[in-house]
Parts: structure tokens; C-alpha cells; sequence
């Protein structure tokens, strides 16, 4: 996970945009960027729409507004780059709906420091969001990752200058890594492959190079370590190694990424050591742990000669739900009812209750004429455990609905307080 | 004849880096193609994005030539529309 510091004035144009149209979905770019020294601090510096086409419960940024945004942006007018997107949920409340997380993945494919940035101007609340990318799930950025800068002021707080230093800061550069699925800096299709024969040739040379030291003189720091493949979101994970080297250990570093990958931008840790019996470790903060986990350990001598174990996956623990029919769109008459039955299906290790509760505040507001209940209980709200994984939920329509779309919001939230929105969509038509 | 090759260069001005291909293309090429060119090598969804140019959408079926795009242009490749909301 990364820090944002946004500018108070970027909340005020976004508060105002949104109050100026209360009724309707506003939309807009976030722009920002990054500084060398803060590598993972999203600075966002301005908030930037144009044309929109706003609806109650929708809003669309078209082609001609974005592409007059992009030649702003290439010509220099706007100063920055897309650095996410802002829009409003006129008293929805904060999430990200399906088709918000469709958005928000078009531009996290880019990169992964887009933030999305939810407004409810009747409720006065804002949050940023970011995406799983494997899961699809939204991930609500903590408050006290955010930071507010005011006008003159240093956006990077230094506080976090000193939490997570970038690698380079520590021992040398990271080694390489083509991150898959990242935008390759200033690397051209056509001079790809040049980039990648030589980066091959260079690594075969190396590894040549390694493989006679290391016949010669066993000076390499020697790693031994069991890989971590899974955890608990949530929870601290506690990082071992035993490192040893003839020449002895000048230090030992964990690297890793909050991504199924170790991205350029990877956190460090210097790991603590024991000269004695060569035991190193560290623990990952539990507020990293939001998500899959790429790491991997490097060991530098007194020699200056190092050595990297492979990359590593910790899958964190995640859950689905699983709707049965698969369908969340419901399509009834007035005077019936429906079930349809909801299956947790909990992902690496997940061992957590789940409580999901419904909305059904959200629209039309006459929505007394249709009644959700979870069948055990007949509230409004359910467990779901790994003893009573499946529930069936009851839609029940009254003979005086009127036809529509009614929109449900069911919050699926963990007690290890990961939270996943699920959308339904019931539309009653009378025969 | 020789039809002589052009260098484009496309950026992408999202996320805290921009990213730049260059990219050499025959004034016949399509924006498709070029796009198509373009994705493979930022690893992006083909089907969500367009490539812009001069405050316009460039349509894929249309050439380098009738685009009006030419040697040495800066295009941007961005997503082709933005939706927010609940239905």
C-alpha cells in the first residue's frame, strides 16, 4: 500500500463540484505526481473535469473531454499526470459499485498509483479507494495514510520520509525486475527486444562470472529460508532467514511489494541479525498486510558481495461470495418471491465470520414494497462461518410495487475488517 | 518506390510516470494497428483504450495519413470514456 497526500484545495474544488450538482454524479481527473525522494507517496496536487454527462445514478466522462484533457496534458497546460479520478454518490455512501471498479481497473492497468476518489456530498464524506487487481475488490485507503497539505506547504510529511526509505536508499539499487503488467519507462516496442537480448546476454555473463567466483571462493552470503505462501489479512507477518557467510554479515534486507509482484517501487526493511547463530528477521506491519505479498531477501557481506533468495508470493487470506443463481440481476413480478442462496467462499486460508448486512435504503426511495430477509434469521443482516457457509436470502415483492429497478447494496464486512460491496439489481415488471 | 517510415511517439500520461513508446509506422498503417502495437507493449487492454491526437479521438479504422498525423507527432493513449455510478 502506498501513502496519498493530497491538497486541501483538491478536496474544496471536488466538494464543490459535487455540491453543485446534488442530485447527479459528478466526475472528474485527479492530477499529480510522485517525487524522487518519497517513492511511495502519491502526491495529488489538482482536480481537473470538463463535459460530463450526468445522470442520477451515473456519469460519463466521453471521448472528446478526455481527449482534450490528454492534449492538455502532452502540451503541458496541465501540469502532472492522471494520478486517478474523483465522482460523487449523492447520499449512496462510499464505495466503489461495479462499474466504478471497471473504471478504476481501466486506469490501474496503467499503473499501480491511480487512486479513486468518492464524494458524498449530502453525507459530507470522502474516502480514496485502490484495487486488488487479482481480486476485483476495492480497498478503501486508511485515514491515516491520507495526508491534507495546505497551500506552501511540504506535501510529504516527514514522517513518511523515514517509514518506508526507497531501496536505493539503503544498499545500492534493487536488482532488476521486468514487473509484469507495469508500464515500461521510456522503453519502446522497437527497441524492446534490443533491451531484452541484452538483458539477457548480461545475465548469462553474470551468471558465468557468479558461477567461477563462486568455484573459486565461496564468499557469497549463503540464505536459507523457508518461503511464506500464505496469511491473514490484517495480521503482521514475521519474515526468518539464517544468513551466513564466511567473511561476515554487513546486513540482511527484506524487499517487498504490496502487489502479486516486486514492482520497482518496493518497501525495504533491514532485517535485525544475530551474529551469533545467523538468524535474521523482520515483521511486514499488519497495515501492509491488505493484500497478495511479493517478497524477497538480499544479504550484502563485509566484502560487499551479495546474494538474493528468488521472489516469493504470500497469498493473503481474501473471501468471495458466491451467488446462486450466479445472476445479481433479479427479474419478478409484483406479489411473489425469490431466493437466491449466498455461499462464502473463503480464498488462502481466510478463517474469519463474515457479516453481510443490506441496503435497500438506496433507490427508488419507495422501497417498502420490496423486503430482503436472510431466511434463518429474518433480519436484515447474516453470518456466514466455514461452519454455516451458505445463507439464503428472501426477496419478497408486494402486490403494490411498482415497477422498476430497485438497487441493493449488500456490505459483506469481515470481523478481521476486510470488506468487500455487493450489488443487486431487482427489477420488478408487472405481466 | 520506398515508402518511407515515420516515428511517432505515444505517450501515456497516467499514473505518476509517464510512459513513452516510439514507434515507426508507414502513413498506410491504421490507428488499430498502431494501437494494437501500442498495448502490446504497455500491457494494456486493447478493447478500453484510444489513441489521441490533438484534442481528438483517433478512430481505429482510420490511416496515419487520413489522421492527419505526421512525423515526429506526440499521440497519448488513454482510455476512451470514464464511467462512474451505481445502473
Amino acid at each position: 500500500m502506498f501513502y496519498v497526500s493530497v491538497s486541501k484545495e483538491v478536496l474544496r474544488k471536488v466538494e464543490q463540484h459535487a455540491k453543485s450538482r446534488p442530485e447527479e454524479e459528478v466526475l472528474g481527473f485527479l492530477i499529480g505526481r510522485m517525487e524522487d525522494q518519497a517513492p511511495n507517496v502519491l502526491i495529488v496536487e489538482d482536480a481537473i473535469s470538463g463535459e460530463t454527462i450526468s445522470e442520477r445514478y451515473r456519469v460519463t466522462m466521453p471521448k472528446e473531454t478526455i481527449a482534450k484533457i490528454a492534449d492538455d496534458i502532452i502540451t503541458g497546460r496541465i501540469k502532472g499526470n492522471v494520478v486517478g479520478w474523483y465522482h460523487s454518490h449523492p447520499g449512496l455512501g462510499l464505495f466503489l459499485s461495479d462499474y466504478d471498479i471497471a473504471t478504476q481497473a481501466k486506469l490501474q492497468q496503467f499503473s499501480p498509483y491511480i487512486v479513486a476518489l468518492v464524494i458524498d456530498p449530502k453525507r459530507d464524506e470522502v474516502s480514496f479507494f485502490t484495487l486488488n487487481m487479482r481480486t476485483k475488490a476495492s480497498i478503501p485507503i486508511r485515514d491515516d495514510n491520507v495526508h491534507i497539505f495546505s497551500p506552501g506547504e511540504d506535501p510529504i510529511p516527514s514522517e513518511w520520509l523515514t517509514r518506508a526509505p526507497p531501496p536505493s536508499m539503503i544498499e545500492g539499487p534493487p536488482p532488476i525486475v521486468p514487473p509484469e503488467g507495469r508500464i515500461p519507462e521510456k522503453a519502446p516496442k522497437t527497441q524492446f527486444y534490443i533491451i531484452i537480448v541484452s538483458l539477457i546476454a548480461a545475465l548469462i555473463i553474470t551468471s558465468l562470472f557468479t558461477g567461477l567466483y563462486f568455484l573459486r571462493s565461496p564468499a557469497i552470503p549463503a540464505i536459507s529460508h523457508s518461503p511464506i505462501t500464505s496469511s491473514m489479512y490484517g495480521r503482521p507477518i514475521e519474515v526468518n532467514a539464517t544468513v551466513t557467510d564466511k567473511d561476515g554479515i554487513k546486513s540482511v534486507i527484506l524487499y517487498f511489494s504490496v502487489s502479486s509482484y516486486i514492482s520497482t517501487i518496493s518497501k525495504s526493511k533491514i532485517m535485525d541479525y544475530n551474529i551469533t547463530d545467523g538468524f535474521a528477521n523482520t515483521t511486514i506491519e499488519k497495515e501492509y498486510v491488505t493484500g497478495d505479498i511479493a517478497y524477497y531477501i538480499k544479504a550484502i557481506d563485509k566484502e560487499n558481495f551479495e546474494n538474493s533468495t528468488e521472489q516469493y508470493l504470500i497469498r493473503v487470506s481474501d473471501f468471495d461470495l458466491v451467488f446462486d443463481p450466479e445472476t445479481k440481476t433479479i427479474e419478478t413480478q409484483p406479489r411473489s418471491s425469490k431466493s437466491i442462496s449466498i455461499a462464502l467462499n473463503p480464498l488462502y486460508g481466510f478463517d474469519t465470520n463474515v457479516e453481510i448486512s443490506l441496503y435497500h435504503r438506496i433507490w427508488p426511495l419507495d422501497y417498502d414494497s420490496i423486503v430482503l430477509t436472510f431466511q434463518s434469521t429474518g433480519e436484515n443482516s447474516t453470518n456466514l462461518s466455514s461452519e454455516t457457509p451458505v445463507e439464503t436470502l428472501n426477496i419478497e415483492v408486494k402486490d403494490d410495487c411498482e415497477d422498476g429497478e430497485y438497487v441493493f447494496i449488500a456490505r459483506a464486512h469481515a470481523s478481521n475488517g476486510l470488506e468487500h460491496y455487493y450489488e443487486f439489481l431487482i427489477i420488478v415488471r408487472k405481466e | 518506390m520506398m515508402v518511407k517510415e515515420m516515428r511517432l511517439y505515444v505517450e501515456v500520461p497516467i499514473g505518476p510516470t509517464t510512459g513513452l513508446a516510439e514507434i515507426d509506422v508507414l502513413p498506410s498503417h491504421t490507428f488499430g494497428e498502431v494501437k494494437q502495437q501500442v498495448c502490446a507493449s504497455f500491457d494494456v487492454d486493447l478493447a478500453t483504450v484510444a489513441l489521441m491526437y490533438g484534442g481528438m479521438m483517433l478512430d481505429d479504422s482510420m490511416t496515419v495519413t487520413q489522421g492527419g498525423v505526421s512525423e515526429g507527432s506526440r499521440l497519448a493513449l488513454m482510455p476512451y470514456n470514464i464511467i462512474g455510478g451505481i445502473y
